[in-house]
């Protein structure tokens, strides 16, 4: 399973690695990184196929992630469509309320809980 | 006749009474002279009419013409000139018959009678010529006096030009009309070309010297202050006295002789009677008024003389023609002395006034210096008071902006405040991030350290060695990130603290890029934190070469956030205004030239107009919606900036455009 994980913070890299260093050594998971939406997009448009979670900062500059998803639900439909999780370090409704409008399928909250991560990345794996 | 055909343009005078009748000027004479002595006599002929002229019929049939008269000008006259008389001679038995043509100005004045007034020419001119001392002395001494008057006209205008008062102006224009008066009168030197100028002319002189005594005196005396009825009384009479010097030219041609002889009694009575009443005048006031009794000792002769001893001689004058009997030895003494007299009287008021005029001129003086020694005084006093006043001021001046510089820490307090409540969201969200990685990577390391202990308590043989040593490259590697994160939550505590600490930091070398970083990200998620809708397109160009600078960062800091929190505004209001198509962006950018590290702050917000430019460093001044903003923020990032670090603003901007900050701190 192929993962985009879209944030401003560069040390997000290093963390998933580490977090997902066993799922990433039995090959169950591979992440792709992007520090920006704009990045993220450029890199949608090539590898749009194999990417099947996208998960997206909310607060970055330049383009929200609310705008990346917004984006992604318009430019990428092409069957199957990715799961987008929205990330937040503001855990308000506001924030979700858009995040669910524009078509995200789940809404995290900074910290990352990874072990709850870990078992969201399974139910899809295995649903998918 | 000797033609009928002038007939019609002679007649005979009718009049009554033997006199003329005033609406006909012209008038004919005729007598005829024998002379019945053995010698040839020489007589004369005094006219004192306007023109006239006689024929003398010579033995060849022609005529001798000859002309004189009060009008004709001096110089066109025959015989004697100055006292218009025409000379003739008869030869011994001659019988001669002459013609006398006489032409009347009857506003010079009007002749009761016709009389023709004839004399031995030897004797005539031994009287008014040869013997005539006192026509010399006459005009010597007057001329003498009117050189003094002269000069005392001087000192007096001088002195008028300095102390101002009337007095002095009318003392002058008195010894003016006075002296041209009497030279014109007693002198044959004046407009002898111009007889009829000088008839006008006489009665201006006199009419001038009469009004000028009398305003002179009452300006001396202060008769307005004294007695105002009778001042009043005194400046009706200055006036009405001007009339008879002209009556004859404004009434006499058309009166009646009756009524011209009450009209010139009445203007007799009003001229005579001035110098009386000035007179009266002074003598009373010098009972009244005793500091002019020096000046009516000087005024006292020249009034009496004018008034009592012309009063007199005018009366014996008009008592002579109606009683010869009348004694007039008096007024004929006074008449002879009165050239003499008139020099001592005036040269007495002129010595005398001056040396009153010399005196208050000392007295002025004194005065004066009395005066500037007071002002001087006064001055001192003021100078005294003035310097109280000043103090006390100033003293409250001093209160005032000790209370004001109170007022302006406690604004700049809030301000601080302020803007760390506008901080806090983006301080909290900026501890958040860092807080995260600190919490993850140590648990990340938590898990590695367990699969180390793992893989120690596995036998020698079945440890992987390698997996071990990758293990421990990363928890050094996530060891690194935990501190690095935790300095950043460190360095973020400490500079909140810092920016909400009153008293001033010390300069510090400070790196500017990082600065300016910092609280770009600080502004953004603060106001992010605000407001949710909230985003910008964020952009930094920071020169890495550039060196530390001494500042007080804390407070450039501030100023940085303070553009930021200013640009994201601006970008704000523009994407609410134009939408979607509108790509909000603030850019940072550092750079040096030679002497300046530069942080360029840009947006391509809704931009400044130049009114709000001028006026967007002073206190107090915002744009945004009242409770929005205290108006402080640019003001004192203005002080800041210059007062602080020595360095400058400069704003560039154009309305619905961009504003672009620099910010210039010296190297």
């Amino acid at each position: 399973m192929k993962i985009l994980v879209v944030d401003d913070e560069a040390d997000v890299k290093p963390l998933f690695v580490q977090r997902f260093r066993k799922e990433i050594k039995e090959h169950e998971i591979e992440f792709s990184f992007a520090l920006s939406g704009e990045e993220a997009l450029v890199y949608l448009k090539e590898h749009q196929q194999e990417i099947v979670l996208i998960l997206s900062d909310i607060n970055m500059p330049g383009m929200s992630g609310i705008e990346l998803l917004s984006k992604i639900r318009k430019d990428f439909i092409s069957p199957p469509p990715p799961v987008v999780m929205m990330i937040t370090a503001y855990s308000d409704e506001e924030n979700k309320r858009q995040a669910m409008e524009n078509g995200a399928n789940d809404f995290l909250t900074k910290p990352l809980d990874f072990n709850l991560l870990r078992e969201k990345f399974k139910t899809l794996n295995t649903n998918g | 006749m000797s033609s009928p055909a002038y007939d019609a343009k002679f007649h005979i005078n009718t009049t009554k009474t033997k006199g003329y009748d005033y609406n006909i000027t012209t008038y004919w004479l005729r007598y005829q002279f024998k002379n019945t002595t053995p010698h040839p006599i020489k007589f004369t002929v005094a006219e004192g009419v306007a023109y006239a002229w006689i024929y003398k019929l010579k033995r060849n049939n022609t005529w001798d013409v000859k002309k004189t008269g009060v009008l004709v000008p001096y110089s066109q006259r025959d015989g004697l000139k100055s006292i218009k008389s025409l000379v003739f001679t008869l030869n011994p038995g001659e019988v001669t018959l002459f013609y006398e043509r006489n032409i009347f100005d009857f506003r010079l004045y009007k002749p009761k009678d016709f009389t023709v007034s004839i004399g031995f020419a030897d004797r005539v001119i031994k009287t008014n010529y040869i013997n005539n001392e006192e026509w010399y002395s006459k005009s010597i001494l007057t001329s003498i006096l009117f050189g003094v008057l002269l000069m005392a006209l001087v000192i007096n205008l001088l002195f008028y030009n300095v102390v101002r008062e009337k007095t002095y102006l009318f003392f002058s224009s008195f010894l003016l009309f006075c002296g041209l008066a009497l030279f014109n009168s007693s002198t044959d030197f004046m407009l002898l070309e111009y007889p009829l100028f000088r008839f006008i002319f006489t009665g201006l002189l006199f009419a001038g010297t009469f009004f000028s005594i009398m305003h002179f005196i009452r300006y001396y005396l202060d008769t307005k202050h004294y007695t105002p009825k009778w001042d009043k009384f005194l400046i009706i009479l200055s006036i009405l006295q001007i009339f008879p010097w002209f009556a004859n030219f404004l009434l006499a041609s058309t009166l009646s002789y009756k009524l011209y002889l009450i009209v010139s009694i009445l203007f007799s009575i009003i001229t005579y009677s001035y110098f009386p009443v000035i007179l009266i005048t002074i003598i009373v006031y010098f009972w009244i008024n005793k500091k002019s009794r020096v000046a009516i000792i000087a005024i006292f002769p020249s009034t009496f003389w004018l008034g009592i001893v012309y009063g007199y001689i005018f009366i014996v004058t008009v008592l002579y023609q109606y009683y010869p009997k009348i004694d007039t030895k008096l007024a004929s003494w006074a008449t002879s002395f009165d050239a003499s007299a008139k020099l001592i009287i005036f040269l007495w008021l002129t010595v005398v006034f001056s040396w009153i005029l010399f005196n208050r001129f000392q007295k002025l003086q004194k005065s004066l210096v009395d005066k500037e020694i007071e002002r001087n005084q006064l001055i001192e006093q003021q100078k005294v008071t003035l310097e109280n006043e000043v103090e006390a001021r100033t003293a409250e001046l001093k209160q005032s902006l000790s209370e004001l510089k109170t007022t302006q820490q406690q604004l700049i307090q809030s301000e601080k405040l302020a803007s760390l409540g506008e901080l806090t969201a983006g301080i909290a969200h900026e501890i958040q991030n860092p807080l995260n990685f600190v919490n993850n990577f140590s648990e990340v390391n938590k898990e590695l350290l367990e699969e180390i202990k793992l893989e120690r308590e596995k036998s020698i043989a079945d440890r992987d060695d390698a997996l071990e040593s990758e293990i421990i490259a990363d928890l050094v590697a996530n060891e690194e990130k935990i501190i690095y994160h935790g300095k950043r939550a460190d360095a973020i505590v400490k500079n909140m603290l810092q920016h909400s600490r009153n008293n001033t930091a010390e300069k510090q070398l400070t790196d500017i890029n990082a600065l300016a970083d910092e609280y770009f990200r600080l502004s953004y998620h603060g106001l992010r934190a605000k407001d949710k809708s909230f985003n910008s397109g964020m952009s930094t160009d920071l020169d890495p070469s550039l060196q530390m600078v001494n500042i007080i960062s804390q407070d450039v800091g501030r100023v940085l956030l303070n553009l930021f929190n200013n640009s994201f505004y601006a970008v704000q209001q523009r994407k609410k205004k134009e939408g979607e198509n509108y790509k909000p962006e603030v850019k940072v950018s550092t750079f040096a030239d030679s002497d300046f590290i530069k942080i360029k702050v840009t947006d391509n917000g809704t931009g400044i107009s130049d009114v709000v430019k001028s006026k967007i460093l002073q206190p107090f001044f915002t744009t945004k919606p009242t409770g929005e903003g205290t108006g402080l923020g640019l003001s004192l990032s203005y002080d800041i900036i210059t007062k602080s670090h020595g360095g400058k603003i400069d704003i560039d901007s154009r309305e619905g455009e961009f504003t672009e900050f620099t910010i210039s701190i010296p190297k």
